[in-house]
C-alpha cells in the first residue's frame, strides 16, 4: 500500500492508504496494521456501499471502552465472512455523520444488504448475537 | 485508612479481553468507571512507568500517602505466575498502610500476544487482590502487543472516573487521578476517626 495524494492535505496527522477490498476499491482509508477492518470517512463508506453486497460498519470513537471490545470482535470475525465488507468510522470526527444517521450511543453497529440498511445494533453484542446477525446478513434469513 | 491500590498491566488491552472473556475483568468492565487510555511511541513496559507514573511524588507528598512501588519494570521474576504472585503479596503486605502501585509486566516482555490462559492468570489475581480494595485503577497504558509494537489505547477501569467523558486518558493524565484515589484512601482514615451517625430505618 502506497501513501495516497491526498492524505497530507485531507485529513493531517492520520495514516493513510489506498485501500483495496476484493471487489472493488472503496476510497481512502486509514487502516492499522493489525487490522482487517477497514477505517473509512463518510465518502469512503458511501462507496462501500453502492459497490458491495453486505456492508458492516462500527461506529466508534477512541474514548468509548466498549468499542474498543466491539472492534476486536470484528477483528476476528471479519476474516470468517470474506462476502461482507467491514469498516470503522470515528463519528467524533464526523459529528454531521452521527446525526444523519442517527447514532445516539456508542458503539453501534451498522450493516447494509445490497445498498440498504438491514442493521443497526447499538453497543455490543455477544458473540453469539454477533455471529447470527453477520449469518443473517449474508443468508438473508 | 481506606484500602486502595493501582495495578498497571502494560500489554493487557481491550482485544485480550474481547478474545478471552477474562470472568472478573469483564465484570469489572460492566460495573466499574471505564476509560481508554492512549500512550505514544514508544512503548515499552519501562517507558510506561516512567511517564505514568513518574510524577507521583509531588502529588501525593501533600496527602500523606506513602506510595509503594511494587515490581517496577526490570525488576519482574521469572514467569507471569511468579510474578503476580509477588504483585499479590506486595499489594497485600502494603495495603492500609500506604498506597501500593505495581506493575505486572510479563506479557509486555513476550514477544506474543497473551495467550488466554495468561489472561485468566491476570484475572484470578486481580479478583483475589480486590477482595481487599475499598478504592482500585487498573490500567493498562497501552493494549494488546501487535508486531514490534503494542496497540496505542490500553484499559482503564478505576473507582475514579476519567477526567473528560469524551476523551482518552494521557500518561501524563494519570498521577492526577492516582492523587484522586490517595485522596479518597486518606480521607477514609479521617472516617475512621468521626464515624458516621447510625443509619436510620426507613419507614415502610
Amino acid at each position: 500500500m502506497t501513501p495516497g495524494p491526498e492524505a497530507s492535505s485531507a485529513y493531517p496527522g492520520m495514516e493513510l492508504w489506498e485501500r483495496f477490498i476484493p471487489g472493488g476499491r472503496v476510497g481512502w482509508t486509514s487502516m492499522s496494521a493489525q487490522s482487517a477492518v477497514a477505517c473509512v470517512d463518510p465518502d469512503g463508506l458511501g462507496d462501500l456501499v453502492r459497490n458491495r453486497n453486505y456492508v458492516v460498519l462500527d461506529c466508534w470513537a477512541p474514548w468509548c471502552a466498549p468499542c474498543h471490545i466491539l472492534g476486536a470482535m470484528l477483528r476476528d470475525l471479519a476474516p470468517k465472512y470474506p462476502e461482507v465488507a467491514f469498516a470503522r468510522l470515528n463519528v467524533q470526527a464526523y459529528p454531521e455523520f452521527q446525526e444523519r444517521l442517527e447514532i445516539y450511543g456508542l458503539p453501534t453497529l451498522l450493516a447494509w444488504r445490497n445498498g440498504k440498511l438491514v442493521h443497526r445494533v447499538p453497543g455490543v453484542p455477544d458473540w453469539r448475537a454477533l455471529k447470527s446477525m453477520l449469518d443473517e446478513l449474508v443468508t438473508g434469513e | 485508612m481506606r484500602r486502595g491500590a493501582v495495578i498497571s498491566i502494560p500489554g493487557l488491552g481491550y482485544t485480550s479481553m474481547a478474545r478471552c472473556s477474562p470472568r472478573f475483568l469483564m465484570e469489572l468492565f460492566n460495573y466499574s468507571p471505564r476509560g481508554v487510555t492512549r500512550f505514544p511511541p514508544p512503548r515499552t513496559p519501562e517507558e510506561a512507568w516512567r511517564r505514568t507514573f513518574s510524577g507521583l511524588g509531588r502529588s501525593l507528598g501533600r496527602l500523606g500517602v506513602e506510595i509503594v512501588a511494587i515490581n517496577p519494570p526490570g525488576s519482574s521474576p521469572q514467569g507471569l505466575a511468579a510474578e503476580l504472585a509477588e504483585v499479590e503479596r506486595g499489594i497485600m503486605g502494603a495495603l492500609g498502610r500506604s498506597l501500593p502501585i505495581a506493575s505486572v509486566n510479563g506479557i509486555a516482555y513476550s514477544a506474543i500476544p497473551p495467550a488466554c490462559d495468561e489472561v485468566k492468570l491476570i484475572d484470578g489475581a486481580l479478583s483475589r487482590i480486590f477482595r481487599s480494595l475499598d478504592e482500585y485503577m487498573v490500567i493498562s497504558p497501552f493494549g494488546d502487543r501487535v508486531g514490534d509494537d503494542f496497540e496505542e489505547y490500553g484499559i482503564y477501569l478505576s473507582s475514579v472516573e476519567r477526567p473528560g467523558h469524551e476523551d482518552v486518558i494521557a500518561p501524563e493524565q494519570v498521577p492526577d487521578l492516582v492523587a484522586e484515589l490517595a485522596a479518597r484512601i486518606a480521607r477514609g482514615r479521617y472516617r475512621r476517626i468521626r464515624p458516621r451517625p447510625p443509619r436510620v430505618p426507613r419507614k415502610t
